[in-house]
């Protein structure tokens, strides 16, 4: 039974969708059947993945707002790395759910009907804390929270912390795995700061991994592919596969 | 003295094994089966003009000058100031025309013209961000003037 683990933050630019795709095709190298689900508008990570989210018959918006339509009309397949898509219609689809029945676990009741056919299933969210974000925490078992070495991701983390106690009324099983530092440079006083400052005041939910600063995650995404299909030997395939064995790690350990 | 390590450290044996098991991310995309009806949902969320104003600009690529993209970022820097607030951002031209981007925390974005415009508010940032002469951001807490849109973009992290 699959495993379910949101990527979130509600600032932008901070590694999330990097994150997702990387950490699902890390997982899908170490053997595991991941399916990625993009709650972008933007769409990024279905983007990187080379799916065309201007040309969707179906997409994760009919997913949501259709209570008949099956999930697998919305999932793409790349060996055992699956994808479900996203483009801008998520923003309609958003403003049509807060007049929706259930409309923080409609996600969720998606995911149950396919979470038997995965390892685990990884939800990129946008960055906000709307009912996109909500859903998918209110779906998941776990939270991630990429964190970048700037000096305005230090101040948020706290309160999206405590969205996530605000959703633990709701979905009570919902865990932090872990803060998960991204962009980080050696050579950069502002960045070990932070890592050091994150290190101190999370003392046992940082990962160990750090994601080192590396031109090619940047540039992976504009080649439409994963970071092990674009470097595989460069520093940002052994973070993120380093990463992937600390979730695996995880996991497990909690749920034993 | 001490004896050379021989054989390859834990993250070369690592990254071999990872190169040995590229072939499980497979290069061929397949797309899921049609549904025998159009989904309900579809006729009323399909995409919005600015989503082939997205498509023209960058092909199968969403624009970070989109209204929403742009609410997104200020929000997520106002919010790790310390702001809870709603806000503008009001966009003057180098001819003097403007328009504004409110947006909330909640990701909502709205776009008001002050001037008259040849396309749909949604798209104006996306066409006219090489004209934009000044950026004024407002809110309750905070405001900041930016003299040059590169400013801008450069505190949003857009780039």
């Amino acid at each position: 039974m699959a495993k379910v683990i949101a990527i979130g933050n509600q600032k932008g630019g901070c590694g999330k969708t990097t994150t997702s795709v990387n950490l699902s095709a890390a997982l899908t190298i170490l053997g595991k059947r991941v399916l990625l689900i993009d709650m972008d508008p933007q769409g990024n990570s279905s983007v990187t993945f080379g799916v065309n989210i201007e040309d969707l018959p179906v997409s994760i918006s009919d997913i949501l707002l259709d209570d008949a339509l099956d999930f697998k009309y919305a999932i793409f397949k790349r060996g055992n790395l699956h994808l479900s898509p996203s483009n801008p219609t998520l923003n309609y689809a958003e403003d049509r759910l807060r007049d929706m029945t259930g409309r923080v676990e409609r996600l969720r009741r998606k995911i149950d009907t396919v979470r038997a056919d995965y390892d685990y299933v990884i939800i990129d969210c946008p960055p906000n804390i709307g009912l996109l974000t909500t859903n998918a925490l209110v779906a998941s078992d776990w939270i991630i929270v990429p964190v970048d070495t700037g000096f305005y991701s230090l101040i948020g983390i706290r309160q999206f912390l405590a969205r996530i106690e605000d959703v633990r009324e709701i979905n009570s099983s919902l865990k932090l795995m872990g803060i998960l530092v991204t962009r980080f440079s050696d050579r950069n006083v502002l960045s070990v700061d932070v890592l050091k400052t994150v290190r101190k005041s999370f003392p046992d939910s940082v990962f160990k991994t750090v994601i080192r600063n590396d031109v090619k995650l940047a540039e992976s995404p504009g080649h439409l592919k994963s970071i092990f299909e674009h470097s595989l030997r460069g520093r940002g395939s052994e973070d993120y596969l380093n990463l992937a064995e600390e979730v695996m790690a995880c996991a497990k350990r909690r749920a034993g | 003295m001490r004896k050379k390590k021989s054989g390859l450290s834990s993250a070369a044996k690592k990254m071999d094994l990872a190169k040995a098991m590229r072939s499980r991310l497979s290069d061929t995309l397949i797309p899921p089966p049609m549904p025998s009806a159009v989904p309900i949902a579809s006729p009323s969320v399909m995409p919005s003009p600015v989503t082939s104003a997205i498509a023209a600009a960058v092909p199968g690529r969403a624009s970070r000058y989109s209204p929403k993209t742009i609410a997104e970022r200020v929000w997520g820097n106002l919010m790790a100031s310390g702001a809870e607030s709603d806000f503008e951002v009001k966009f003057t031209l180098a001819d003097g025309r403007e328009f504004s981007i409110s947006g909330d925390r909640e990701g909502f974005a709205s776009v008001r013209e002050l001037e008259p415009f040849d396309v749909p508010g949604e798209e104006i940032l996306e066409k006219y961000h090489g004209s934009v002469s000044k950026v004024e951001l407002s809110s309750d807490e905070k405001n900041i003037t930016f003299g040059a849109f590169a400013d801008f973009v450069e505190w949003l992290e857009l780039d």
